[in-house]
């Protein structure tokens, strides 16, 4: 983008020694991404103060992990301790990687489908083994015979299905945000691009939340006990994409 | 659109890893910190809470205190203002007492005092009747004051009932015939004799009588006989004079 495009999914280096000739630029760029979070954690979380003054750092850690928190509570009615690593990392690694995005000559990791397909799989097994976690074996794959055992195949689907409609709208809607940068900078070189770039800074906030809240959703409907059928468990997120 | 397995695998690796990474840096202390700072604050509120109510509970303990140092204040003022009361009738009472001793002692001495005034005026007025008498009479019927006090002793005796005369009569013979004549002026022989022989003549013979000047009478003569007695003396008529002085001074005094 913006006149330096680098395919994320072509290696980087292909004549170099083993695995690092297959090392990926979305690989590269998630360690940058990880690296940027990490470090970023550890300075912060390094000092910390249980008093009522505190870094500025901090203050911007509390307030997310807060929001996160009562984000996490409000949608699964239930404590967030369990959920909040993986769903906050979850919108924290899509919405840093989408705002890194605004750097020229950064591609942003969640624009590779590998990626935001390893983030649907990791949600695909996080459901499971939370609801098992939750509930138990049996109880939980008794869900996939409600009401009846001819609906097995459907909730199967259902579940593939969702996590296909994770990894693709994800990866769509950062893809087009890209492509739809490059061929705006085409036609209007000026202004335009930077109200698209803002426009995808929004879009790319909104997609991290979206994903963030689809994947707690599918949990928290697999840890809960459900009377229904499974499909009015997820009052069909879906569409909100 | 197709994907790079590799890559797959490495972000899954990528994403698992920076899910503990974020875990160890930045949930873990941030939910300790704010944890810790809500066990602080829930700390603080409870103290402030069990301040508050501690101070509640004073306040209520002092106000109590208040209300009792004002009751008994009250109590007080009360208790002192009956003492007062009752002070201020015990003194009321004793000056009442002491002015009417007071009063009692004045009056008394009023009374002493006034009894010597009339005594004084009686004997002042008697010796000037009886002056101013003796030179009327002397002037005016050439007779002294004395014949004129035997002849009204005279008639006084002759006035007794014969009853009394009688029984004044047995009483003198009774008595060894003695009586006693006191008279306010030193009488003469003839005097003497004149009297000697009324009573000769109106009581009863062979008396024995003992003649003596008594000034107080105030112009009079007294026949005193085992009990009984006959007498006159201007006295009698002083004793109104005597008596209108008297209800003058008590009008004057009251």
């Amino acid at each position: 983008m913006n006149g330096f495009e680098i395919n994320v999914d072509q290696p980087l280096w292909p004549e170099g020694p083993v695995v690092i000739n297959q090392l990926t630029g979305t690989i590269v760029f998630t360690w940058i991404v990880m690296a940027i979070l990490v470090v970023g954690s550890r300075l912060v979380t390094r000092r910390l103060s249980v008093g009522t003054s505190m870094s500025r750092g901090q203050n911007l850690l509390e307030v997310l992990v807060s929001t996160l928190s009562s984000q996490i509570r409000e949608v699964s009615q239930q404590e967030p301790g369990p959920f909040l690593p993986f769903v906050g990392t979850l919108f924290i690694f899509i919405a840093m990687s989408n705002l890194l995005s605004l750097v020229p000559g950064f591609p942003t990791p969640t624009a590779s489908l590998a990626t935001t397909a390893a983030l649907a799989t990791c949600v695909f097994v996080a459901v499971p083994l939370f609801g098992i976690a939750s509930q138990g074996v049996g109880r939980y794959l008794r869900q996939y015979v409600q009401p009846s055992i001819f609906m097995l195949p459907f909730n199967v689907i259902g579940e593939l299905s969702r996590t296909l409609a994770l990894a693709v709208r994800l990866y769509g809607n950062m893809m087009s945000g890209s492509v739809i940068g490059l061929i705006l900078l085409g036609f209007v070189p000026l202004f335009v691009p930077i109200v698209m770039q803002l426009f995808g800074l929004l879009t790319g906030m909104i997609q991290a939340y979206i994903f963030a809240v689809l994947a707690m959703v599918y949990i928290a409907s697999a840890t809960q006990a459900h009377t229904g059928s499974p499909e009015s468990r997820d009052e069909n997120p879906e569409s909100r994409g | 659109m197709t994907i790079d397995w590799f890559t797959y695998v490495a972000q899954i690796i990528n994403f698992l890893l920076l899910v503990w990474l974020l875990k160890r840096f930045l949930y873990g202390p941030i939910v300790n910190a704010m944890d810790a700072r809500e066990q602080q604050i829930a700390t603080r509120i409870q103290a402030a809470t069990t301040a508050q109510e501690e101070a509640r509970q004073q306040s209520r303990e002092y106000r109590q205190q208040i209300d009792e140092l004002q009751h008994t204040r009250e109590e007080l003022l009360a208790a002192a203002g009956r003492d007062v009361d009752l002070w201020k009738q015990e003194h009321i009472q004793q000056a009442r007492h002491e002015v009417d001793q007071a009063r009692t002692e004045w009056l008394k001495s009023l009374g002493r005092e006034r009894e010597a005034f009339l005594q004084e005026l009686r004997r002042r007025a008697g010796r000037q009747v009886h002056t101013m008498a003796g030179h009327v009479l002397t002037k005016l019927c050439d007779a002294p004051l004395e014949l004129r006090v035997i002849d009204a002793f005279a008639t006084r005796l002759q006035q007794v009932e014969d009853t009394r005369r009688a029984a004044i009569a047995d009483s003198i013979r009774n008595s060894h015939h003695r009586v006693l004549v006191e008279t306010a002026f030193d009488l003469t022989d003839a005097g003497q004799e004149q009297i000697r022989n009324l009573i000769h003549n109106h009581l009863t013979d062979g008396v024995e009588i003992d003649f003596r000047t008594v000034p107080e009478l105030i112009c009079g003569i007294e026949l005193k006989a085992a009990g009984y007695k006959v007498a006159w003396s201007v006295g009698e008529s002083l004793q109104t004079l005597e008596e209108d002085f008297a209800h003058a001074l008590d009008e004057a005094v009251l």
